[in-house]
């Protein structure tokens, strides 16, 4: 493809290019930059000390993990553990500000001229921890298990389009998919870890009980301990293929409060956590303390219930976003950190990001009289009223214990009770958040999206898609968002990604709030660790080393 | 005594299994599924195939014969979430919490009871109002709050203690470092169980000593020292008794705050976490050691009765 080619031979070149130019021919190349990593370095910018050999790294999580990348929870905690005992086939780095898709446990991969059909070629000489060498075998064992409807896969989404995967020869798979599909390199990065197929083949991929207690990878740490409720120990594989790992090992402690993070990271007790904005201020002026926003592809917003037919009228949903200040939401409640969101495709994601939508800047008087075209006046009681007499409630949902999203809900509820909706607040506990969610038992609900670094909006925003929670309808986007991820041609799709963000700004599906960085508190002895969403960072762990 | 035994046991059982069918259906019947399905990223197709993979699609009833079945036959099941067997994992946090509670609870009434007693003894004195005043600030600290507050100062301002866990992680084994570990966690502990210990003894010896067996020990002469212990708080205790087997079982669940603060591996927070990610087969072993805590705990407190007032029989 050209224009990877073009930006492979810039940075060989060491031409300078404007920032600008960069991040557009960076999102263009996006989905399939082959034999980048190398070039880029797999390294993040050297610092200025000589990287030191030994010592131990510890992070807290805020749940037992699992070291296991197919079925479990799949959740935060697994993956982050995940990361550094097992590989993917490619990952990311951020690169000028985009992200981008670098190579990992693949060298290199092409696709067919009508994108069915993507070729992976393996890296040599990759072996597993018990000393087997990897090959497509595992890899098409892999994907066959998160594709298998008897294995609870929670990622299998994230490769649904994956027909059939191929063992061409024990060092190249291809991928058979069921639509053209652009964004497969992207997918495979996004936490489809490789698992080995010699080991897990006689076991139930539900409950693989002897692979648990003794996972094997092929990533730069080994699986060494895990005790329930206090730890989970990796240490250094010295045969590692981007060879051996700078820290000795890597403890991930168990440390389900915040505020208990908190503290033993102020008393040196851990080394890494990510924090929340409420918790800046108690690490202000600490030495010894790190704190980074790290850019992470995500946006948060509120759910709008379609089902009801009280938010079928556009200027009802229109007057709901412009009742929103967004900067004084990241002024005042993320503390500057962050920007204000205009649609689902996340900035970082470069030439994609259409930043030229209807933005709907904060008035209140629009608002108020949108609603009052609508046909919603303000009763005796200063409540909205319809024509028939039906109050204007409501119900607005989040998750318990996540003090941002607290804040913004009740930010959002006085606005809209300004405006006369009769508004509550059901902050609940988070499986009781997530059955009201899917069971669209809310008006307004908070929640947020982390997704892969690609434009695909298909399962969140296709009428039909299983993973459209908010009941959301439009024919016109269903066409869009299909024909943007089959098209052959980067500068095509990235048009029709502008178009399926402007279609998205009209008809307001939800209420876009804020795309907010990740803040990662750490440890200044912790060197070399890349800045991008610890999912990620964690990628590059072999390159980490304490100072 | 044996007929009584038996028949204690009996009513245990039952007891039991009416826990066990209590708890099977708040927790099934508790919003939300199993974390797996705790994944916002699951589409509706997924939720479903997941939930009949599990064996979540049959009817209630089955489930609990389902899981009935396997207790009778000595399988509790593998945590949903981590894949190891429920019985090993209560057994690994079980001693964890039993050794926490059981020093904390253990310094609690070795200091609680001597105060109690001397703050009956002395009665409205600046003796009594020092102690009860420290026992209604203990007994009206919330455990979260002090537990914090002793992680701020001791861990994070002076760095003497470390914030939390159970020992170094990493570190070889010693007994150095398991006390140190253990120092604020039976601090926290220790100080509401005091309290509310303190103030049981001293009601209790007040009581004691206004009665007439009391006063009749003194006319005989006897000195005041055995008065005092062996006729007064040899009574006294009978209340406290109650107290303390009460804790048994408290000991083994209500420990839970205090071990979420101090990132300790015990069954409160194997209890809270499994109960969050709706782990029901760990729910449902921890419940059950809890009741099986309580049972003994109460059995204890009525056989602990006869020793101390030989007029409660048990028969």
């Amino acid at each position: 493809m050209k224009i990877e080619d073009v930006l492979v031979e810039l940075h060989r070149a060491d031409v300078r290019v404007s920032r600008r130019e960069l991040i557009r021919l960076a999102a263009l190349g996006g989905a399939a930059v082959a034999g980048l990593g190398e070039t880029l370095g797999g390294a993040p910018a050297a610092d200025a000390a000589t990287p030191k050999r030994g010592g131990v790294w510890r992070m807290a999580v805020p749940g037992n993990p699992t070291a296991y990348p197919i079925t479990i929870p799949g959740k935060l905690v697994d993956i982050l553990v995940n990361k550094t005992i097992f590989s993917t086939l490619v990952r990311y780095q951020l690169v000028n500000g985009g992200i981008q898709v670098v190579p990992d446990l693949a060298q290199s991969w092409t696709a067919n001229a009508s994108l069915t059909e993507h070729t992976f070629k393996l890296r040599s000489g990759v072996k597993w921890h018990d000393g087997q060498p990897l090959t497509a075998d595992d890899v098409k064992f892999t994907l066959d298990a998160e594709l298998n409807p008897k294995v609870n896969a929670g990622l299998s989404g994230v490769v649904a389009a994956i027909k059939e995967t191929q063992v061409v020869d024990p060092l190249t798979v291809k991928f058979i998919t069921q639509y053209p599909y652009a964004s497969l390199p992207v997918m495979l990065g996004y936490n489809i870890a490789i698992v080995p197929k010699h080991l897990l083949e006689s076991q139930d991929l539900n409950q693989p009980v002897s692979f648990i207690q003794n996972p094997v990878g092929t990533g730069p740490f080994k699986f060494k301990s895990f005790v329930q409720d206090s730890a989970m120990e990796v240490a250094a594989n010295p045969d590692y293929w981007g060879g051996a790992p700078m820290l000795d090992g890597i403890v991930f402690k168990v440390i389900p409060d915040g505020n208990a993070r908190l503290a033993q990271l102020k008393s040196g007790d851990i080394d890494f956590t990510v924090i929340d904005p409420p918790q800046l201020a108690a690490l202000q002026g600490v030495s010894g303390i790190t704190v980074r926003r790290a850019p992470q592809v995500d946006y948060y917003f509120f759910a709008i219930n379609h089902d009801l037919p009280k938010f079928a009228d556009l200027r009802v949903r229109e007057a709901l976003t412009y009742a929103i200040d967004k900067q004084a939401i990241v002024k005042n409640i993320l503390k500057g950190d962050g920007r204000p969101a205009t649609g689902p495709i996340n900035p970082l994601l470069g030439a994609y990001y259409n930043a030229n939508v209807d933005a709907y800047p904060y008035s209140m008087e629009k608002a108020a009289g949108l609603l009052a075209e609508a046909g919603w006046k303000k009763g005796p009681d200063g409540i909205l009223v319809n024509a028939q007499g039906q109050k204007f409630t409501l119900r607005m949902n989040g998750p318990k214990g996540y003090p941002v999203i607290e804040q913004v809900l009740t930010y959002g509820q006085q606005q809209y009770k300004t405006l006369g909706f009769d508004a509550t607040l059901e902050i609940v506990d988070w499986p009781v958040h997530l059955d009201m969610y899917r069971k669209h038992d809310y008006d307004l609900l908070m929640e947020w999206w982390i997704t892969p670094p690609d434009p695909d909006e298909y399962d969140h925003y296709y009428s039909g898609s299983a993973d459209n929670w908010w009941g959301y309808k439009n024919t016109a986007l269903d066409s869009l968002l299909i024909k943007a991820r089959s098209e052959p041609d980067l500068q095509k799709r990235v048009a029709l990604y502008h178009q399926v963000q402007d279609l998205i700004a009209k008809d307001i599906p939800l209420v876009y709030l804020y795309y907010p960085p990740e803040l990662q508190a750490m440890s200044s002895r912790t060197q070399g660790l890349p800045l991008i969403g610890y999912r990620d960072a964690l990628t590059w762990m072999s390159k980490v080393w304490l100072g | 005594m044996t007929g009584y035994l038996v028949r204690r046991l009996l009513q245990a059982v039952v007891l039991l299994w009416i826990v066990t069918v209590i708890t099977f259906v708040l927790i099934h019947e508790a919003p939300g599924g199993p974390a797996v399905l705790q994944n916002p990223d699951l589409g509706r197709d997924q939720v479903e195939r997941f939930r009949a993979n599990l064996g979540l699609d049959a009817p209630l009833p089955v489930q609990y014969a389902r899981w009935l079945g396997g207790v009778l036959r000595g399988d509790f099941g593998r945590s949903y979430n981590t894949v190891q067997p429920v019985l090993g994992l209560v057994a690994t946090r079980l001693p964890n919490t039993l050794f926490l509670t059981g020093v904390g609870l253990g310094i609690a009434i070795a200091v609680a009871i001597p105060l109690g007693v001397l703050s009956a003894t002395h009665r409205n004195s600046a003796v009594d109002r020092a102690v009860t005043g420290v026992a209604f600030l203990g007994l009206s600290t919330p455990t979260f709050w002090l537990g914090i507050m002793l992680i701020v100062l001791f861990a994070v301002q002076w760095r003497v203690l470390p914030a939390g866990g159970m020992y170094q992680i990493g570190a070889a084994f010693s007994l150095g470092d398991r006390l140190r570990h253990l120092v604020l966690p039976v601090f926290a502990l220790a100080i509401a169980n005091l309290a509310e210990v303190t103030r049981y003894t001293r009601s209790a010896m007040i009581g004691a000593l206004a009665e007439d067996y009391v006063r009749t020990a003194h006319a005989k002469g006897l000195s005041g020292r055995v008065v005092l212990f062996r006729h007064a708080l040899r009574n006294a205790l009978i209340p406290v008794i109650t107290i303390i087997g009460v804790y048994l079982p408290r000991a083994v669940g209500a420990t839970a705050v205090t071990e979420t603060v101090f990132s300790w591996p015990g069954m409160g927070q194997l209890a809270v976490q499994s109960t969050a990610t709706r782990d029901y087969p760990v729910v449902m072993g921890a419940t059950l050691a809890v009741a099986v805590f309580a049972v003994v705990g109460s059995l204890l407190t009525d056989l602990a009765y006869g020793y101390v007032d030989p007029r409660v029989r048990l028969g």
